[in-house]
């Protein structure tokens, strides 16, 4: 082991700790942030990049030049300079205060892809090019997002997950180097917002979950598909798309979903009790699978989880409310 | 016109701020510098239009070595302002090769504003700033665009962003140059550049070797008199001495004997002046004759003047390669040792070459025969000169082994180097001490820079003679033949040769006008910018109230200067951003879906307020009557045409009345 290594190491923990003790006094001093935010001027904090740093170095050495040859042009060229850069570190805070950050809702992963919170940024007037970190397990580079005069903006923040359950963005990053790059305004901001992380779904099964006798089993004698034809009616998000009536939209007229009857529809209940296996997780996988599955065919269908039951449904909705109770089984509230 | 990739329209723009930072210096590149880097440029915009891969590090290393060996060859040195600006076209040029990043544009944009400042250091005329600040902000705008990846749709903001900041920045950059201290001297020594060409005086003349004399109306110097100006016929601005004489042509003094000052009997008008001299590359420096005293500043300064006592010229210690200002007091009638002239100065200025010039020096044995007196000897030089047909042209005939009898027997025609020279010579031949004075007569008056401008054109040579009790006499040999040379300054263009006069020089008066304009315009830009120096800045805070202070009251200056122009700055920028009179409908919306919101129904961005309203109706129908007349009126509002101002109060009188309903204020 070098010392250098572990020198380095140890810078790296002292500045991780120094870091975290900064945000801890940011957040005593600006409080939990539940709901929308609108970023004060007090918690904005501003200080120079690493190009903010070259940038100044090159003004120093244009002075020493300026000053070496007596050249006044050459000390005026310097100072527009210096002066733009100050310009700069107004514009790049002001990019940030008066900001509002608002939650506008998490959209919930199968465990092992990004869980995705989305913030509605909204100002008075323009911003340019904000970004959106979060402070651990960030999924990916943020895009930078800019909001025009009076209009909101949506902007995405994503984290990795590893396991169904909840994932929380407890620190969100609101940064921006607008407008040249010398300088990096930022704000923390603590939503502490929960996102549900689904159970990744097993592979898919060449035979499909027993079938349940909650009403009967009359459908068996028909086949799929052939479920009578009960009418329109107007398109609900969550629709599948291949129940829209897609001829009579592109005629010009509203969008409309087909309905059928049928005793086909006969509600079936997927039960945890019928995964095969034993380990919990995997036979929680195994039923996100059936709730899928019986999604996309069309089914309605229910989940029961030991003593909690989602009765039967369908649609998108339903299919989350019950990938919900699969993601929460046995976890903490 | 098909869209150009982003990256691509981003090195576009890069590439075009730096080849345009680069293209004033071309001049001062050895070739192959301008190739390789133009060389560069129109690679790397080929490479990233085709794709095509960026070269190894490997080769790129091999490159950056070989072609710092080459400039080190080149130059011998890197430091010095050629060396250096070289060198940054070159690490420009090798960084296209890796430039990817938004570093490596923002590490391109910072060469571009050092080759913008080197600009500068090579000359200080206003179009070269003009010039300058157009590339600046072009760079500006490539750094504003590589922070900005998004800007594909809005290729101009960035230009507009750019010269926003530059603006905004400019009161906070006209405080910082006038109270950041200048430095009197320098850090670090530089190689002097080459004297590109050094007009005007030069320290020797042989007139008959010159077949024509170039007329330059190049700018020589400026004089700005407290009070009246002199009368034209006594504008002589003495340069240099030449006291050597060879026979053939007249030279400087090269080594100085430590003399006492000379005596010095003044009368007659005295006038205090300041001149602001032209780079000449030479050490000489013009004065109204005779010059008397020079402020102490000047010397105290440090500055390397200093008088040179036994013939009153002014030199600088080093070669005068930037504009060069400074004071004098002149009284044009003083007398120069009007007793006594020592004798090793009479014995330098009786010297002839032994045996040239025979035939003058027989014609000043005549002249001496003839006359009574030594102020007789010159009138009767002087009238030969006049009767005799002598005639002044700007392209003599060259003169062959011996130029003073020639001039004086055969051609007679010369300017005023062949008159100088010959009446020198007769004069040392006669027994007169006399002696050959280079420098500048005449000038114009710029009315609208009240200053007399004195131009290259002006030059002139004369003689001083020394007489028993009135000393050192100036006489002007050229005004016995053209005294239209020295009354009006200079030969107007008809007079100074026909076959000379340019055509395009017509003597249109509105013509001269401008042009007088123009060149009192350049002056205040000289005078007020360039030149500002420790000795205004001095001035101005001492106009401030902080004289006195010295470093402290500059210190004070800078600092409340600067806080001033930040504060100025930050009130702007709020006042810009103040809350505007804006949409009170839509505000009074935002604040019921606020109200909306604090009871735990937010609004999604992307619903809109009928969806909205139906939602809230279903998560709480204690809501709904209420919500829905809001989003009906909303809905009007904004989507219907014809909206009252009745109207519009209502809907606002209706959103207070919800919000402060109890049914909206219990979660």
């Amino acid at each position: 082991m070098s010392i250098r290594g572990a020198v380095r190491r140890r810078l790296k923990a002292l500045r991780h700790a120094a870091g975290e003790r900064v945000v801890a006094w940011s957040r005593r001093r600006h409080g939990a942030d539940l709901g929308p935010v609108t970023i004060s001027r007090r918690r904005v904090y501003i200080l120079p990049t690493g190009l903010g740093i070259a940038f100044a170095a090159m003004l120093f050495a244009m002075l020493l030049g300026g000053l070496n040859y007596g050249n006044n042009l050459a000390l005026a060229l310097t100072f527009l300079l210096a002066a733009a850069g100050w310009v700069a570190m107004h514009q790049c805070h002001r990019n940030l205060a008066g900001l509002t950050v608002a939650p506008a809702g998490t959209r919930a992963p199968y465990a092992g892809e990004a869980a995705e919170f989305s913030f509605a940024l909204s100002a008075p007037y323009a911003r340019t090019d904000l970004l959106l970190k979060s402070a651990t397990h960030a999924a990916h580079a943020p895009t930078p997002v800019s909001v025009a005069d009076g209009a909101t903006a949506t902007a995405h923040v994503q984290l990795a997950t590893a396991r169904r359950g909840r994932v929380r963005l407890e620190r969100l990053r609101v940064e921006s180097t607008f407008p040249l790059g010398l300088f990096t305004a930022w704000t923390w901001i603590h939503p502490a917002i929960d996102c549900l992380v689904y159970p990744r779904p097993a592979p898919r099964d060449r035979e499909g979950p027993p079938p349940e006798t909650e009403a009967g089993s009359a459908h068996d004698g028909r086949a799929r598909g052939e479920e009578d034809f009960a009418g329109l009616r107007s398109f609900r998000p969550g629709d599948p798309p291949r129940r829209i009536a897609w001829k009579a939209w592109a005629r010009g007229g509203e969008m409309v979903v087909k309905q059928f009857v049928g005793a086909a529809r006969a509600p079936i209940v997927l039960d945890l009790a019928s995964t095969p296996g034993a380990d919990l997780e995997a036979r929680l996988e195994r039923l996100a699978r059936w709730v899928i599955d019986a999604e996309e065919r069309g089914d309605r269908y229910g989940v029961r989880l030991a003593a909690s039951e989602v009765p039967p449904g369908a649609g998108l909705a339903h299919r989350n409310r019950c990938l919900a109770q699969l993601a929460t089984f046995r976890l903490g509230p | 016109m098909n869209r150009l990739a982003p990256a691509f329209v981003r090195l576009l723009v890069t590439c075009g701020a730096l080849a345009l930072a680069l293209a004033p210096h071309v001049g001062h590149f050895p070739p192959w510098v301008s190739a390789a880097v133009a060389g560069a440029i129109a690679w790397r915009l080929a490479a990233e239009h085709r794709g095509w891969g960026l070269p190894p590090r490997v080769l790129k290393l091999a490159a950056a070595l070989a072609a710092t060996l080459a400039i080190l060859a080149g130059y011998r040195t890197f430091n010095g302002l050629d060396a250096g600006t070289a060198l940054l076209a070159i690490m420009a040029a090798l960084k296209l090769a890796e430039t990817r990043l938004p570093r490596d544009h923002a590490v391109l944009v910072f060469i571009g504003y050092f080759l913008c400042l080197a600009t500068l250091l090579y000359q200080q005329s206003f179009g070269r700033l003009a010039y300058s600040l157009l590339v600046v902000w072009l760079l500006t705008a490539a750094l504003a665009r590589v922070h900005r990846p998004a800007d594909a749709n809005t290729p101009v903001r960035p230009f507009h962003l750019a010269a926003r900041t530059l603006a905004l920045g400019l009161p906070l950059a006209v405080v910082l140059f006038l109270f950041v201290p200048r430095i009197e001297g320098r850090f670090w020594a530089v190689p002097a550049r080459a004297a590109a060409h050094a007009t005007g005086i030069s320290d020797s003349m042989s007139p008959g070797d010159v077949a024509q004399l170039s007329q330059s109306d190049e700018p020589a110097f400026r004089v700005w008199f407290e009070g009246a100006l002199p009368a034209p016929e006594t504008r002589y601005f003495r340069m240099l001495v030449l006291e050597e004489f060879d026979g053939r042509g007249w030279h400087r003094q090269s080594t100085f004997a430590d003399f006492q000052p000379p005596e010095l009997v003044t009368s007659g008008a005295e006038f205090a002046y300041r001149i602001a001299l032209e780079p000449t590359e030479r050490e000489w420096l013009p004065g109204l004759d005779t010059v008397t005293s020079w402020p102490a500043e000047m010397a105290a300064r440090g500055r390397a003047t200093q008088l040179v006592y036994f013939d009153r010229t002014i030199l600088e210690r080093r070669p005068v390669t930037a504009r060069l200002s400074y004071s004098l007091h002149s009284f044009p009638g003083a007398s120069v040792m009007p007793t006594l002239l020592p004798r090793d100065l009479r014995r330098r200025d009786l010297a002839l070459p032994p045996g040239r010039s025979p035939r003058t020096v027989a014609l000043a044995g005549e002249l001496r025969a003839a006359s009574a007196s030594d102020t007789a000897l010159i009138g009767r030089v002087l009238d030969r000169f006049r009767q005799a047909p002598f005639a002044y042209t700007l392209e003599p005939p060259l003169l062959g082994a011996e130029p003073v009898d020639e001039f004086l027997f055969g051609t007679r025609e010369g300017f005023c180097e062949h008159y100088a020279s010959a009446f020198a010579v007769l004069m040392r031949a006669a027994g007169i001490p006399a002696r050959v004075v280079v420098g500048y007569q005449g000038g114009e008056v710029n009315a609208y820079g009240g200053y007399l401008l004195v131009r290259q054109s002006h030059a002139h040579a004369w003689n001083e003679v020394w007489l028993e009790g009135q000393g050192w006499v100036r006489v002007d040999p050229t005004a016995a033949v053209a005294p239209e040379r020295v009354s009006s300054g200079s030969l107007s263009p008809g007079e100074r040769n026909q076959a000379a006069a340019p055509w395009y020089e017509p003597d249109y008066g509105w013509l001269r006008t401008l042009g007088s304009a123009w060149d009192a315009a350049r002056t205040a830009w000289y005078e007020g910018i360039v030149s500002f120096n420790t000795e205004r800045q001095a001035r101005l805070l001492a106009a401030l109230g902080l004289g006195s202070a010295g470093w402290a009251g500059l210190a004070i200056a800078l600092g409340a200067g600067f806080a001033l122009a930040a504060l100025a700055l930050a009130a702007w920028l709020a006042w810009e951003l103040r809350p505007r009179r804006g949409d009170k409908v839509q505000a009074a919306w935002l604040t019921a879906c606020a109200r909306l919101a604090a009871v735990g129904i937010a609004r999604d961005p992307a619903e809109g307020p009928v969806d909205f309203g139906r939602r809230v109706a279903r998560l709480r129908p204690v809501l709904a009557p209420k919500v829905a007349a809001l989003v009906e009126a909303y809905v009007a509002l904004r989507y219907l045409p014809g909206a009252t101002p009745r109207e519009r109060a209502g809907f606002l009188i209706l959103v207070r009345e919800f919000v402060r309903s109890p049914e909206a204020r219990s979660a």
